[in-house]
């Protein structure tokens, strides 16, 4: 710590606090809790000091989890009471488990009594997520306290998603009581657009006390109380406040923050921004033994006709009730079988969709292009998708495909990555029909293992895929946004151009209808290793690390700004 | 949505002549002396001064600047036949200024009825598909391209009219999103007839009518209503594309100058730009068909607030003046010419409009683009006309008094006067002739 007149601000990023609601290997049931564990585990590995704070959701309950994360009891009692709007007193209970991931070090927090435990420990994740966050944010004193008291002050807060925003703020603001200027770095994965009134922030409910505080404004830093900034210029909404109360805000592409935050949060961010990747860990050689394992055979072709026709002994049942009464009402022309088996499929290229079937991820929109697609060439369709109770959604989508029967909808989990893994090797497209998406980390994972994209340019996927029509170093294809036809026409090109690059025919070629000046019949080979080049290139959770370390510097120079605006 | 679609109504009738029963005139002219054309220049000069010039001038602007900046801004013209003759004749510098926006091919020009009729109600549809190629030929001759987009006269629509677009070769119909046609699906989305293959763009009409009524409303909770904050309605309204569809007088006719709604016109491509909504045409959405729509034989229309044919056809006046009209078809032909003319210019939807009898906001609306001071009054004038008109007709040809009416699935099909215009009712149905033929024999007897 340098001493500024009288405050102690950072001289560099050693130690992070990662405030989060997921991780994965903790409790985790997307995206964001995969971005959280990888960045951590690799910026521990660069030899950060890592701390991950996170709500319990019970996990220190079970067993395995327990003993793997060896997690243990602190001895923390913090106890107190909550007003609530109605003036009532609601107390709480709190306590602190800690453990071990990879040499992240873990604070769960948990609850010691019945009131805050059915919350903290509530295994569902997103089970009443405001007060599992304004339970952290009650705890979060206690482990400022500790961290001064042991000189574990970390020199960087790092905010993910909307959740934890007033957590984190809490965490700043008890670090600036003791004079310790804290840079506070906020990822948005995904805009929430969550408003809530200020009572849940405020010192009655989430422990925010409404004291003034320098927030930078547009061209300076303006001392403003956290109701002024919370319900004037953040108008209720937690992500606009967590926009104003951060030194760095980072999203996971470029395309998001322009087009998405800044719409939302106003073009004002723009010097206090910055973007980092996600990344994956596949990798092509990890499916090609996967491949080998389970197929006897690394020949991409050779494993696409052996998995059209294990769908015959593949048994994934939906677990929600509703889910599975919409596909089973259509199970002829879906191809499941009585036992929750499938049918196999003809060999024929592979289209490939992965991904929650919400309206977010578009998968009308493919069943529709899909559609259009059959009517050209042959093709086969897999959708390996996670049900959202989105019912009407799921049901136009079966609708749609029950006509063409060359479409299989398999929902729910794999007990096997591997075979997961192997969906994707052996695909000759994966489709990404998001309407918007902040990253789309499937798509890389695609790509990782050699299987091109098409998708819509919108998003992270306007990133991470390059258009072959812009190039010969080309990943796959990006169509209009929510254009049905030019998803169509892009994926029949896909098709085309694997078949050509499988037979070795050249009168695939001539059915592209997309202009492409194409003379190699075996371009897709070339666009597979582009794909898998890219990925190594730009998208690696090490790059991201690296991308997260540039942040942070960014991000203690406007702390150390804002520590000077006093003075 | 991602997408929206933008365009407008361009028309201008040839009014009949406000006082034609009360102050008879012995006009040598046939137009001049049923239609009203020192009133309807008049209008015309004044409309083009205060909103076809000035808007289509920041159109053409804002095209070139998208251009300039690499952002498509694109609009869509539904342009009658009588508004280009009546260009012809009183704005051939507007005229002229609409050819550029066509060569910029950002700009689309629809198919619709020569002569903006309702002749698609007709239980017949010779005339109309006559009018439709009529206006077909115009655009092509003015604007050099040939319409693969129809807009039926205010949006009617049926299973019918729909069926009868696709046979003419349109591939896209511009229809009303009325919920009852659509019956709980979007209309921000394109769809596909059921049975054929025409798409078919319901129009969103509450996003149309907050710039086309509700504009310069200061009542209205989100006056002013700005560009961006128009984007912002579309980019967050959910489905895949909007049609916004509006009269083109809107902009500095119906909402005057003042009210700045030709720098909402000016700023909304940008403001769409920046909100990451794209400008689309309708000739380009053919393809985009997200789900199939039925469409029975009930009509649907943008007009009031039923949304059907009622506000042409919906009184025993209207009816009167229609089965008039109805009448005059065949002697019109038999005489060609200015007669044949005049006789489509009586086909005009207006003349049927201002004969609406409703109450309250949509009646307000009719007495606002009424050329007369009240539907009555209209009645009087229009009605006599007809009257008038089909009684030289008939005197001219030397027909007897009395017609003959065909008639197909209880509606009246067509009506002859004398034994001449046989063949072409055979030609158009033989069956239906058929079916009249011994009656036919008593009515020459």
């Amino acid at each position: 710590m340098k001493r500024v007149q009288s405050l102690f601000i950072p001289e560099e990023v050693k130690s992070i606090w990662f405030l989060s609601f997921e991780a994965q290997g903790v409790a985790s049931i997307g995206g964001l809790g995969r971005a959280v564990y990888s960045l951590a585990r690799e910026l521990t590995k660069a030899g950060f000091r890592v701390h991950l704070i996170m709500p319990s959701h019970g996990r220190h309950l079970d067993g395995e989890t327990a003993s793997r994360l060896k997690l243990r009891d602190t001895g923390a009692v913090i106890r107190g009471t909550r007003r609530g709007l109605d003036g009532n007193f609601y107390p709480y209970s709190l306590g602190v488990e800690e453990g071990q991931m990879e040499g992240i070090r873990l604070l769960l927090i948990k609850g010691l009594d019945y009131q805050s435990g059915r919350f903290l420990d509530s295994w569902d994740v997103y089970n009443e997520p405001l007060e599992k966050a304004s339970l952290v944010a009650r705890a979060v004193p206690y482990l400022v306290q500790k961290a001064v008291d042991l000189s574990e002050i970390p020199d960087l807060i790092h905010v993910h998603d909307w959740h934890m925003v007033v957590p984190g703020t809490v965490a700043k603001q008890e670090f600036e009581d003791r004079r310790i200027v804290i840079p506070l770095v906020y990822s948005i994965h995904l805009l929430g657009k969550v408003r809530i009134p200020w009572h849940y922030a405020s010192e009655d409910w989430s422990g925010l006390g409404n004291c003034k505080h320098y927030v930078w404004n547009v061209v300076k830093h303006r001392l403003l109380s956290y109701r002024e900034i919370w319900d004037s210029l953040g108008e209720g909404y937690v992500e606009k406040f967590g926009a104003f109360e951060c030194d760095l805000l980072s999203t996971v592409s470029r395309n998001y923050l322009t087009f998405d935050l800044y719409n939302f949060l106003g073009n004002w961010v723009e010097n206090k921004s910055c973007v980092i990747y996600n990344g994956t860990d596949w990798t092509l050689g990890q499916a090609k033994s996967d491949a080998a394992e389970i197929f006897s055979t690394e020949d991409r072709r050779e494993v696409r006709r052996k998995i059209l026709s294990h769908l015959s002994s593949l048994r994934v049942i939906p677990k929600d009730y509703w889910s599975g009464h919409i596909l089973w009402n259509s199970r002829g022309p879906l191809g499941i079988r009585e036992d929750w088996t499938y049918e196999k499929l003809e060999d024929a290229p592979l289209i490939l969709f992965a991904g929650r079937i919400s309206y977010q991820k578009g998968p009308d929109l493919l069943a529709r292009a899909f559609r259009r697609v059959l009517e050209k060439t042959k093709a086969n369709l897999i959708m390996l998708g996670i049900p959202t109770g989105d019912y009407s959604l799921l049901q136009d989508v079966v609708n749609t495909l029950s006509e063409s029967k060359k479409a299989r909808i398999i929902l729910g989990q794999f007990k096997d990555d591997r075979l997961y893994r192997s969906f994707f090797y052996a695909a000759d497209v994966f489709a990404m029909p998001s309407r918007w998406e902040p990253f789309g980390i499937t798509a890389i994972e695609s790509m990782a293992v050699g299987t091109p994209v098409v998708g819509y340019y919108v998003g992270g996927i306007a990133e991470s895929v390059k258009d072959l029509r812009g190039g010969m170093d080309g990943t796959g294809f990006l169509a209009y946004p929510e254009s049905i036809e030019d998803l169509s026409e892009a994926l029949l090109t896909a098709v085309k151009l694997a078949e050509a690059d499988e037979s070795g025919d050249r009168r695939h070629l001539l059915e592209i209808p997309y202009k492409l000046n194409v003379d190699d019949v075996h371009l897709w080979s070339r666009v597979r290793q582009n794909s898998v080049a890219r990925v190594e290139m730009l998208f690696r959770w090490t790059s991201s690390a690296r991308q997260a370390m540039e942040c942070y510097g960014k991000a203690l120079t406007m702390a150390k700004y804002r520590a000077v605006s006093s003075m | 949505m991602r997408y929206v679609v933008i365009g407008f109504e361009v028309h201008q009738p040839f009014r009949i002549r406000r006082d034609f029963f009360w102050n008879p005139r012995a006009d040598r002219d046939l137009i001049e002396r049923y239609f009203d054309s020192e009133r309807n220049r008049e209008i015309f000069e004044r409309v083009k001064r205060k909103c076809y010039l000035p808007a289509t001038g920041i159109i053409l602007e804002e095209i070139q600047s998208g251009e300039n900046e690499g952002r498509e801004v694109k609009f869509f013209f539904s342009i009658s036949g009588t508004f280009v003759e009546q260009a012809e004749k009183w704005g051939k510098d507007l005229l002229e200024l609409l050819q550029q926006l066509s060569y910029t091919h950002k700009v689309e020009f629809l198919g619709q009825t020569y002569y903006h009729s309702v002749t698609s109600l007709w239980e017949d549809p010779t005339e109309w598909r006559e009018q439709v190629k009529l206006h077909r030929d115009l655009m092509k001759s003015v604007f050099g391209s040939q319409p693969e987009t129809f807009e039926n006269t205010e949006l009617i629509t049926n299973r019918r009219v729909a069926e009868e677009v696709e046979s003419m070769g349109f591939k896209v119909m511009l229809m009303e999103g009325k919920e009852k046609v659509l019956r709980g699906k979007s209309p921000n989305y394109v769809y596909r007839l059921r049975g054929g293959k025409l798409s078919l763009l319901p129009r969103n009409y509450r996003l149309s009518d907050d710039i086309a009524f509700r504009f310069s409303s200061r009542d209205w909770e989100q006056y002013p209503l700005t560009a961006e904050k128009f984007a912002e309605w579309i980019r967050s309204s959910t489905g895949h594309l909007g049609l916004v569809f509006v009269d083109y007088e809107t902009f500095g006719e119906h909402h005057w100058p003042e009210s700045g709604i030709l720098e909402f016109l000016r700023w909304l491509p940008r403001e769409l730009n920046r909100k990451g909504v794209r400008m689309r045409i309708p000739r380009e959405i053919s393809g985009e068909e997200y789900d199939e729509l039925e469409l029975t034989e009930d009509y649907s229309s943008w007009a009031d607030i039923d949304k059907d044919e009622t506000s042409w056809l919906g009184n025993q006046m209207q009816w009167a003046y229609d089965e008039t009209v109805r009448r005059a078809e065949m002697p019109s032909k038999e005489l060609g010419g200015d007669f044949l003319r005049a006789w489509r210019y009586l086909t005009t939807s207006d003349h049927y409009y201002y004969m609406f009898m409703g109450h309250g906001g949509p009646a307000e609306v009719h007495s606002y683009f009424s050329a007369f001071s009240s539907a009555t009054e209209a009645f009087i004038n229009e009605f006599y006309a007809t009257n008038q008109f089909l009684w030289e007709e008939l005197k001219l040809l030397n027909s007897p008094g009395v017609p003959f009416v065909f008639r197909r699935n209880g509606r009246p099909f067509a009506v002859i006067w004398n034994e001449r215009e046989l063949k072409e009712v055979e030609s158009r149905d033989p069956e239906t002739y058929k079916k009249h033929e011994k009656y036919i024999k008593e009515w020459i007897r």
